[in-house]
């Protein structure tokens, strides 16, 4: 399983390779530090021309460069990547960025959790539903 | 004789009839008024002297062979609208005048008693400044209460992008102490485990603080008024509440709960802040009772929610309601110290007033009014 996640802040994305790191299921984790750098991924252009297509996209909101909206939305509208479910990680719990992160049709919208433990579980509900419950296209 | 002004009044006067403008200005010098006149009698010149001459007061007759005084009014109200205008005349009529005076015309002084128009000037000349004292306030009172208006919006939009962006490196913070307690809690010793888990709880009570900063910060920027049964917020507020009032054993009571116009989360928040005070503040060894009522009185409601608790001293009065101001150390009672502030608030912004009675050791009854609010 290939996931992307779209994070600038390096101890997020750490703590989300711990988290994924102890699960059962083997996970490929990408990390794009920007919006810009999360399109040139999915479009395999520049240096990404090799990149995994991934299985689901893990975004954060608050990015430099193209914010998470923005991508969501360019994913949204393109007829291959729309298909690649995309959770919005983010710490806003503002009902602003709720709303238009479902009308720009991302799949889930989950809040990051305060402290490890807690956002462990998060990471482990994540791969329970998606992998598990949840049958993918291609898999 | 100029009380209103520190320099001679000037006049402007539109007459064409030498006689009466000899008239005119013997009885201004007889009542003693102290002025510079110009005078004028044709549309060209009355337009430039109001632009050039600046005058404090206008008087005009009525019945001009170029123009009449109604026009010359209509030219003076476009160029000098604060200045006074009297018409002086011998052949207005009375009916005439009153639809002047309604128009907006000052005064009007009839030639036959040319007397009173150093009276009728002086009224003017007061009535104007005040007129123009009383426009400077209301100007300066708009701009207080815009700038007012301005600052608190920048200090709430400060307040939430502050609680925001704290929570980031808050989090870093909180989750990487979990982080290194559970993956070397075995090759750390006591100690270290003890500054660990001090550490994390407090970066865990500051993420609290900063939530509880956000929800004060947000209680202005969202409004909404709708038609709320205020019994059904009571409920709803009890059904949040329930962990704690089956743990405690509760009692609460409402009766007379009216139907209003209010900001139903907030209203929501209102109740179930004051309800969770009177339940957490309870005295040791008995169940709190707790009854909520309602007045109605001719402009407002007003709310009581009495509790049998510890108590609040007196000397607290203000405190209470202060932002993240606690009367308890944490280990007594959990708690930010943020309900009441923003009860406060909400009432506030519902036109109202929250106070408090209180015997200590026996209980506290809070009490609030609430206004009608206009959509």
């Amino acid at each position: 399983m290939t996931i992307l996640l779209v994070e600038d802040n390096p101890g997020d994305v750490l703590l989300a390779r711990v988290a994924f790191g102890k699960r059962k299921f083997a996970v490929d984790l990408q990390v794009a530090m920007d919006g810009e750098e999360a399109l040139e991924f999915l479009y395999k252009k520049g240096r990404f021309t090799d990149a995994p297509t991934p299985d689901l996209i893990l975004l954060d909101l608050n990015l430099p460069t193209k914010s998470g909206s923005e991508v969501l939305a360019d994913l949204k509208n393109d007829e291959e990547l729309k298909v690649i479910p995309v959770i919005v990680l983010t710490t806003s719990q503002a009902e602003k960025d709720i709303i238009q992160c479902y009308k720009l049709h991302a799949n889930c919208f989950v809040n990051k959790p305060f402290g490890f433990e807690s956002f462990d579980k998060v990471v482990a509900y994540i791969e329970d539903f998606w992998f598990d419950v949840v049958r993918l296209p291609g898999n | 004789m100029n009380p209103e002004l520190n320099h001679p009044v000037k006049i402007l006067i539109l007459e064409h009839d030498p006689d009466d403008i000899a008239l005119l200005q013997y009885e201004l010098k007889k009542g003693g008024l102290q002025y510079s006149s110009v005078v004028v009698q044709e549309r060209g010149t009355y337009e430039q002297a109001l632009r050039d001459f600046k005058p404090d007061i206008v008087l005009s007759d009525y019945a001009l062979p170029d123009f009449d005084g109604a026009a010359a009014f209509y030219i003076k109200k476009e160029m000098a609208p604060d200045t006074p205008f009297i018409i002086v005349s011998g052949t207005i009529g009375e009916e005439n005048a009153v639809d002047l005076i309604k128009a907006g015309v000052t005064d009007y002084v009839l030639k036959d008693k040319l007397f009173t128009v150093v009276t009728k000037v002086g009224r003017a000349l007061k009535e104007s400044q005040e007129f123009r004292e009383k426009k400077d306030q209301e100007e300066r009172l708009g701009n207080y209460a815009r700038e007012l208006e301005r600052s608190n919006r920048e200090l709430e939009e400060f307040a939430y992008i502050a609680s925001h962006d704290l929570q980031e490196p808050l989090r870093m913070v909180g989750s990487f102490l979990q982080l290194l307690q559970r993956k070397y809690q075995d090759k750390l010793d006591e100690v270290a485990n003890e500054y660990i888990h001090y550490a994390v709880d407090g970066a865990a009570r500051m993420k609290r603080l900063i939530g509880d900063l956000l929800n004060y910060s947000r209680t202005n920027r969202e409004w909404v008024i709708e038609h709320i049964d205020l019994g059904d917020i009571i409920r709803e507020a009890l059904k949040n509440l329930t962990t704690s009032i089956n743990e405690s054993g509760a009692m609460i009571s409402f009766e007379n709960m009216p139907v209003l116009e209010a900001d139903p989360a907030q209203m929501l928040q209102l109740f179930q802040n004051l309800i969770a005070n009177a339940i957490k503040f309870r005295k040791d060894g008995r169940s709190p009772i707790i009854k909520i009522g309602a007045v109605k009185y001719d402009t407002h409601w007003l709310f009581s929610v009495e509790d049998n608790g510890i108590g609040i001293e007196q000397q607290y009065s203000e405190k209470v309601f202060v932002i993240f101001k606690k009367l308890h150390n944490k280990v007594r009672f959990e708690g930010t110290g943020i309900g009441l502030a923003i009860a406060k608030k909400i009432v506030e912004k519902h036109g109202g007033n929250i106070w408090f009675e209180s015997v200590p050791g026996e209980g506290t009854t809070f009490y609030f009014t609430l206004y009608p609010i206009n959509k």
